[in-house]
């Protein structure tokens, strides 16, 4: 009566019965397409560009055009000099007080008398008012740019009186972007986003697989399946497709939807799928791992939650720490901001593929290993 | 001589430590034959069988099916094996074909005799619905047939009519002794001495791990049993009740004038059941 069952034949047969039980999930079904709907919306809601102006206010307004000149000369648009022509003014501006409308981050007063008592060598004082978000870095530019200006005042008497003229000579500056210079073309927060995103999805589904893969430890189905010619190894492989399948298929429409393929499409496809792969082991894990189907959910939250940590790093650049770069999705995480924001070739991301295609082995064994253990277990 | 179906020899097995699930059994299945195998909730049955259809790795001892180690040929074997389990472990969002389909893509088989099985256990008009809105007694009988999706040639039976209805019970007990009809090997683990009984060709009794008797119900009862019958005779307004042992040498006399006597009401024999027999042998009941 039975035929010869071949790998292949079993795990197929898994797979197409996995997806017909998720198919019948109305929880899954539902909050699956909503959540895809709801990112890709706030994807098109945020900014598409980066205002990298930085606004100064200036009192009296005169000062506007020696601050300008002295800090960059004309048309600089990292920054803005906004003349105020009362003190009072500038610093509602500062506080958002005035309807305006550009935002004005930093104000700067000076006093009537500035350039009259610099120039003579008199003590005098600028006032600078900041909004309370502005780091310290900046604010102690800011000063620094004062005192440059003071000092420029009087240089320029200097040339006019060389008897006083400063025993200095300014040194030549250049300045060099090490690698590519992104000035004026900064990547928007929402560009940035599109990793996140991809790994929110992602590790959405490896819950879905987790609660999948519980449900049928806890019902015993999987030991119904175990005294059939299927092995633990062919369930495994089954309802790793399975999970790939369900969050490749989710990931390349919030991608496709948010135009993030470009012309390396074959390079996101490819960073999608190791994604998908270690999703589906890190839903594996989840879903072995719990006693029941709701430990089992928060487990896979406590499980799923720390990988998307990696994610975060690219919104907020900076120094990672050393622990974040051990995680799994780091590698991942990387090389799609690598070929998503910058457009890197493979070659730039070949080390992060690598590392995370090893992290996907890796956690495929340890659901192997857990799984095979609760199965005897039962 | 037929080469038994199933051949197990010196098995045992242990969770954890040293203490001893299944300890050291041996007994044999041939092909048309049930085995009954009686015990007690942790007496080893369903430990043995977990060893038997390669859920677990024995930790000594041997087990063939038809010729095959259940331990280096798992696979081959498990093609040739249906199990009933226990727990009614079917996939409930998927209807009563669907499952018996999927299971029998695992063995290989393409166009499963879907209809027929579901005719064999009374689900035909069901065929179409979803486990989740059978009944206890429906989703048994599709556990039944399920187990009979690849015609087996070797069948595990873990209390098969465990909570059914006398209709549904009786239905499975049919297909059960038409499967043996069959020529299928038969091991049929239950509670219920009734059905071992009415059902099985020999039982085993099996207590703390350890086999206590293996013969058929009628020997072992025989043996167990008393050689006695109890005679209620009326005499005038009184009931008078006699026991006759049927080893004495007076014994023909008396039944003879018992069963000649007018005020004879009822004669019933000594014979134990298969329960108070496992009781005597191994100090405790089956519900245990």
């Amino acid at each position: 009566m039975s035929g010869r069952p071949s790998r292949a034949g079993i795990i197929g047969a898994i797979v197409l019965k996995d997806l017909r039980e998720f198919s019948r999930d109305r929880l899954w079904i539902l909050l699956t397409p909503l959540a895809l709907v709801w990112v890709i919306v706030v994807f098109w809601l945020l900014p598409s560009s980066v205002d990298e102006t930085i606004r100064v206010g200036l009192h009296p307004a005169p000062m506007g055009h020696l601050f300008q000149t002295l800090a960059g000369g004309e048309g600089e648009e990292a920054l803005q000099v906004v003349p105020f022509e009362a003190e009072d003014r500038l610093e509602a501006a500062v506080a958002g007080e005035l309807e305006l409308d550009e935002e004005v981050t930093i104000g700067i007063a000076f006093p009537d008398d500035f350039v009259a008592q610099v120039q003579a060598g008199k003590p005098t004082k600028v006032t600078v008012y900041v909004e309370a978000e502005v780091p310290a870095e900046i604010r102690r530019a800011v000063s620094s740019g004062i005192r440059e200006l003071a000092y420029g005042l009087q240089a320029a008497m200097a040339l006019k009186n060389p008897v006083t003229a400063l025993p200095v000579k300014l040194p030549e500056a250049e300045t060099i972007v090490v690698g590519e210079d992104r000035a004026g073309a900064q990547v928007p927060f929402r560009e940035k986003l599109r990793p996140m995103l991809a790994i929110i999805m992602l590790m959405m589904e490896a819950i879905a697989l987790a609660g999948l893969v519980a449900v049928e430890i806890e019902r015993r189905t999987f030991t119904a399946l175990l005294v059939t010619p299927a092995r633990t190894s062919d369930v495994l492989a089954a309802k790793g497709i399975t999970g790939a399948l369900l969050g490749l298929v989710q990931v390349v429409v919030l991608l496709a939807a948010t135009r993030s393929f470009g012309s390396q499409w074959w390079l996101v496809l490819l960073l999608v799928v190791v994604g998908a792969a270690m999703a589906s082991a890190v839903g594996m894990i989840a879903g072995s791992s719990g006693k029941d189907f709701m430990s089992t959910l928060f487990g896979s939250i406590i499980f799923a939650v720390p990988l998307i940590i990696p994610a975060f790093s690219t919104l907020f650049p900076g120094s990672v720490s050393t622990w974040v770069k051990w995680m799994p999705t780091y590698g991942l995480v990387t090389a799609m901001v690598d070929v998503m924001s910058y457009g890197r070739g493979f070659a730039a991301i070949a080390w992060h593929v690598g590392t995370a295609v090893a992290w996907v082995v890796v956690l495929f064994a340890a659901a192997w290993l857990i799984l095979k253990r609760r199965v005897e277990a039962l | 001589m037929t080469k038994p179906v199933i051949e197990v020899s010196h098995l045992s097995y242990a969770y954890r430590g040293d203490q001893l699930a299944v300890d050291d059994i041996s007994f044999e299945v041939n092909g048309g034959e049930i085995l009954g195998f009686l015990g007690p909730n942790g007496a080893g049955k369903s430990t043995t069988i977990k060893m038997l259809t390669g859920q677990l790795t024995p930790r000594a001892g041997e087990a063939r099916i038809l010729g095959l180690d259940v331990t280096q040929d798992s696979t081959a074997v498990q093609a040739r094996i249906g199990v009933c389990f226990e727990e009614k472990n079917l996939y409930l969002n998927m209807t009563a074909v669907e499952n018996l389909q999927f299971y029998a893509r695992l063995f290989g088989i393409k166009r499963p005799p879907v209809d027929e099985l579901l005719g064999r256990v009374g689900l035909s008009d069901r065929s179409g619905d979803r486990v989740e809105r059978f009944s206890k007694g429906m989703r048994q009988r599709l556990m039944m047939a399920r187990a009979l999706v690849n015609q087996p040639d070797v069948l595990f039976l873990d209390e098969p009519t465990d909570g059914l209805d006398p209709v549904s019970s009786q239905a499975v007990r049919r297909i059960i002794e038409a499967e043996a009809e069959r020529g299928a090997a038969v091991l049929l683990t239950t509670h219920d001495m009734h059905e071992a009984d009415e059902l099985s060709h020999r039982v085993a009794f099996i207590n703390e791990g350890k086999l206590h008797a293996l013969d058929t119900p009628d020997r072992l009862k025989l043996e167990h049993g008393k050689r006695s019958v109890k005679v209620r005779l009326r005499q005038g307004e009184e009931v008078v009740e006699q026991t006759v042992e049927l080893d004495a040498p007076e014994a023909g006399e008396k039944l003879k004038a018992a069963v000649g006597s007018d005020g004879l009401m009822t004669i019933h024999t000594e014979e134990a059941s298969l329960e108070a027999i496992f009781i005597q042998m191994t100090g405790r009941g089956l519900q245990g």
